[in-house]
């Protein structure tokens, strides 16, 4: 199942690579170089899933999950993080995540935790009498 | 596209099916995530196998997010808060953050105190050497030189001040990415980012007046020693020795720049791997560093209470001419000294090697090592009285810990004796290891100092400065040249460590010790009497190396079980009381509920428990006037209707679906059974007059009404792993959930079956030989009256499926066979009868 995901990291390498991963899945993927940019972008538009890093210089992750959840509330939220912490894992879940993902993590896992994401959404979408 | 009126109701009920669907399917699959992990964790932790701390971390975290999308997916699917659950997972979780973060928060607490301002509450800011040196300043025959601590607050300040927490942190993620092959490069730039940062005006502002302090107490050109103390050190079990720098004869105007060095030392590429190993969070590890008024020595060393590898009764004593540096780096032959601990002290033993070099301080600040005066070179550098001194004030200092100590001393020119520094040793156990025979001709090399006793054979490597160290593979024998806390990281591979030159104090032997690792130190000529790449043997119980594999297998118990005590194991022991103990083991229990839930292994199987319950239920509210359902064309007479969940918006116009459009393998399974051959549906079953009034007087109180009449259709609710099946058929009320996908952890069958139209004694024979058929198929069962509950959990797709068969078989065979089963004989009759195969039971009909 195709899903439209922004990539949200200020890493560039790895932001173009996990997207060239995920596009190899199936997934259609925007990256985002930072929090203000991705909240930027959704406000042009919606996508099903942002992926969202935790360690970004400008806006952190948590507050870049804290404003999606704000503006997009329909928008279901994975954190990938190379940086484990249970503080900071039950509050990004707390905001509403869908999951909050430990690198190094396999694409396979990742691509189906976004599958699932998507799921979860689209029957958000139709229960607010909008179908996607 | 927006939708109107019913159908958008239907799709509504449709959706919230799938809706609790999945969430029941995210707590199988988090479930099962967090079971892995709790597995994964025991198995490190058992076989001491890839157990650092940031695997812990991890573990612990990718937990507590599963056990958290469990409880938050219960409440979705039982449309109920579950308070009382995310209290307990709140605590649970704190139980566990502590065990992580014993001390994480710090904040307006002091960046210096004086010696004399510690006390025993302030170890945390001062770390464990300062704080048991402040405690030495206690006792009477110690004497400790003047200083101060700039304390770990001072380290979170300048870390915090500079903004280093989030580069450090992603400097040591993207060290992790690459698997440690930028380790070296990764090291310096974050060492550089510190000593880059100016020390905040905080800082400086607390440590001059214990400066000035100091400066007018021991004159204006007093030099300082700078010590690291982290936060973590030396805990018991875990030494750290030599991970932090440490400055000697520090000018005052080399303070700073010395002080954010030491700071800088966290980062060494050796002090890196060994916290990967041995444990300790980064930003847990605070580094406070003692500022001591320098002790110009004549000679130094270190004392061990009581010898870690010989007599019980036995102190060791090493000590070098100048500075003790070469005591603890291992980097020159020192003086040893071996005392008794009874009195009256005696020495035993003196090892009065030549010493060439020593290490002095040098006049504009920092050290040097020089040649030591010819004429001095063979002499003792302690007098006896000086032996004893040492050797009495050491075991003043036992006495008062209650447990062995290493301890540091320096003599100075005056003919003073300082202690610098005590903290306990590790005693090894199975000292006492009987040594096999050997062949005198195959032995290589003998002497030397037993570090870590133990057995081991391996390939011998011999490397000649640690960059050749980096290439030993790994089970090989490490063979140096030289003690140096820089081999830590090829430690990690060998097998077993032999060294030219160094003492049994080395930080090196340390590390080696606590890892377990069989270690002789000081064979002079190790590096040239061995080969590389020979088959060789340590046997550090004797103190030599010979060619070739030992002549008898040593006893397990040579080699101390590694990494068995460490930092890390502990930590990973007390989290694992918090995550994988279970006390809910009983769900018939009264005490099975969520406020008995002490762990999140509780919590899951608390949380397990009810998810099948409430599934069970998800065909409560379902009917044919849902415009969701579709009958289902099978070829018998039953009106059964399919929500299925896997189907993706609406499929307008579609009101029938066929055997074969279904998917979900556990209803193909099931309806197998129902349409096994010889399994009657339609058709009456004989009764006699008292049977059939019976019925009807059945119907007018039947205990079981739900939302549907009795006899109405049945409703599978369905998806590709999944199947709800629910029947009112004839007087009683049958439901199969059943859950069969890829994972045997996650599936199973619950079934239930109640009720009829007979009178209890027959419904309750027919619940015994339901009961009876589903024990014999490996189920659990509880019957009682007419009431059978049945589950099968845990089995293969293939088991499951097998099973499913049997209930479709079941759920047909008894089919008003209530009203037939007049005696208690007829219930082991008809039992036999279905075993066989024979699904009318023998019943004429």
């Amino acid at each position: 199942m195709g899903c439209s995901v922004l990539v949200v990291d200020d890493e560039t390498e790895f932001a173009r690579d996990l997207s060239g991963q995920l596009r190899s899945f199936g997934h259609s993927v925007d990256i985002a170089y930072g929090g203000a940019e991705a909240l930027d972008m959704l406000k042009q538009r919606e996508y099903d899933v942002a992926l969202v890093d935790m360690l970004m210089q400008q806006m952190d992750g948590m507050q870049t999950v804290r404003g999606i959840r704000k503006m997009s509330p329909l928008v279901e939220v994975i954190v990938l993080t190379g940086h484990a912490s249970i503080t900071s894992g039950i509050e990004i879940m707390k905001l509403g995540a869908f999951d909050y993902l430990l690198k190094p993590c396999s694409i396979e896992f990742l691509s189906r935790k976004i599958d699932e994401a998507c799921e979860k959404r689209e029957m958000a979408l139709q229960r607010a009498g909008r179908v996607k | 596209m927006v939708i109107f009126g019913k159908k958008k109701k239907d799709l509504q009920i449709r959706t919230r099916l799938r809706e609790r669907y999945f969430s029941f399917k995210q707590i199988l699959d988090a479930n099962n995530e967090v079971l892995e992990q709790m597995a994964d964790m025991r198995h490190r932790l058992n076989f001491d196998e890839g157990l650092d701390m940031a695997y812990v971390r991890a573990a612990c975290t990718s937990t507590a997010v599963g056990v958290f999308r469990i409880i938050s997916n219960l409440g979705k699917i039982t449309d109920s808060q579950e308070d009382i659950l995310s209290q307990r997972f709140e605590e649970i979780t704190r139980r566990i953050s502590s065990c992580l973060d014993p001390k994480a928060e710090t904040g307006g607490q002091p960046l210096a105190l004086s010696l004399e301002e510690i006390d025993a509450g302030s170890e945390f800011l001062v770390g464990k050497k300062m704080a048991s040196l402040a405690d030495l300043v206690r006792i009477s025959s110690a004497r400790v030189p003047t200083g101060f601590v700039l304390t770990t607050e001072a380290h979170l300040l300048f870390v915090r001040r500079n903004g280093l927490e989030q580069t450090i942190n992603k400097e040591l993620l993207r060290l992790r990415e690459s698997n440690e092959r930028e380790l070296d490069a990764i090291s310096e730039t974050i060492q550089n980012m510190i000593l880059e940062k100016p020390a905040p005006e905080e800082i400086v502002r607390a440590a001059e007046p214990y400066l000035d302090r100091i400066e007018k107490q021991h004159g204006r050109n007093t030099r300082f020693a700078l010590r690291s103390s982290a936060s973590v050190e030396d805990r018991p079990g875990q030494s750290f020795a030599g991970q932090f720098s440490t400055f000697l004869n520090v000018v005052r105007e080399d303070f700073y720049e010395r002080y954010k060095q030491v700071l800088a030392s966290k980062y060494s590429p050796h002090a890196i791997l060994y916290r990967k190993k041995f444990g300790g969070v980064d930003e847990n590890i605070r580094v406070a560093v003692g500022c001591m008024v320098m002790v110009s020595p004549r000679a130094a060393g270190i004392v061990f209470t009581q010898d870690p590898r010989g007599s019980r009764d036995r102190m060791v004593i090493n000590a070098a001419p100048g500075l003790g540096a070469p005591v603890s780096d291992g980097s020159a032959i020192v003086d040893q000294f071996h005392v008794t601990r009874s009195q009256p002290l005696t020495i035993r033993k003196r090892f009065i090697p030549e010493k060439k070099t020593m290490c002095v301080e040098k006049q504009g600040g920092g050290v040097a090592v020089v040649e030591v005066p010819a004429g001095l070179q063979a002499n003792p550098c302690l007098s006896d009285a000086q032996i004893f001194e040492i050797a009495g004030t050491a075991l003043s200092i036992e006495q008062y810990y209650g447990t062995p100590q290493n301890i540091e001393w320096a003599y100075d020119h005056e003919g003073r004796l300082f202690i610098l520094q005590s903290r306990g040793l590790q005693i090894a156990e199975n000292r006492e290891i009987p040594s096999e025979a050997v062949h005198e001709e195959k032995i290589l090399v003998r002497g030397g100092h037993v570090a870590c006793p133990g057995i081991a054979t391996g390939k011998a490597f011999v490397a000649h400065d640690v960059a050749e160290a980096s290439a030993i593979p790994s089970g090989a024998v490490l063979v140096i040249r030289q003690t140096s806390p820089a081999y830590s990281r090829a430690l990690l591979k060998a097998s077993a460590l032999v060294s030219d030159i160094g003492a049994v104090t080395s930080h090196l032997a340390l590390i080696a010790a606590e890892m377990g690792l069989p270690t002789i130190v000081g064979m002079r000529e190790a590096t040239t009497r061995i080969h590389p790449g020979d088959t060789i043997t340590v046997d550090a119980v004797e103190g030599v190396i010979y060619s070739g594999e030992p002549p008898v297998r040593p006893p397990e118990t040579v080699r101390p079980r590694p990494y068995s005590d460490t930092h890390v194991s502990r930590i990973a022991r007390d989290v694992l009381k918090h995550i994988a103990g279970l006390t809910l083991t009983n769900p018939q229990s009264p005490a099975f509920n969520a406020s008995a839930c002490k762990t999140y292994h509780d919590i899951t199987r608390y949380v397990h428990e009810v998810a099948i319950r409430e599934m069970f239920k998800i065909n409560d509210n379902v009917s044919a006037r849902t415009g969701v359902v579709r009958r289902l064309e099978v070829g018998i007479p039953l009106s059964i209707f399919v929500i299925d969940l896997t189907e993706r918006g609406e499929e307008a116009g579609k009101d029938k679906v066929k055997p074969t459009d279904i998917t979900s393998v556990p209803f193909l399974s099931l309806l197998e059974g129902m349409c096994t051959e010889g399994i009657r549906w339609a058709g009456f079953v004989p009764i006699d007059m008292k049977g059939f009034f019976s019925v009807m007087a059945n119907t007018l109180y039947d205990r079981y009404q739900g939302d549907r009449a009795l006899g109405e259709a049945s409703y599978a609710i369905i998806s590709e792993n999944y199947v709800n099946f629910s029947s009112r058929l004839a007087y009683h009320f049958a439901t199969v959930d059943s859950y069969c996908g890829e994972d045997r952890h996650s599936n199973y069958i619950t079934f239930r079956f109640m009720g009829g139209g007979a009178s209890m004694d027959k419904k309750t024979r027919r619940a015994q030989f339901i009961s009876k058929v589903l024990k014999a198929h490996e189920f659990l069962v509880e019957q009682k009256e007419d009431l059978v509950n049945a589950t099968l959990r845990k089995r293969t797709s293939k088991v499951i499926c097998e099973k499913l068969v049997v209930l479709g078989q079941l759920m047909g065979a008894t089919r008003q066979i209530d009203v037939t089963m007049v005696s208690d004989a007829l219930v082991d009759r008809y039992v036999q009868e279905f075993l066989r195969g024979n699904f009318t039971l023998g019943i004429k009909r």
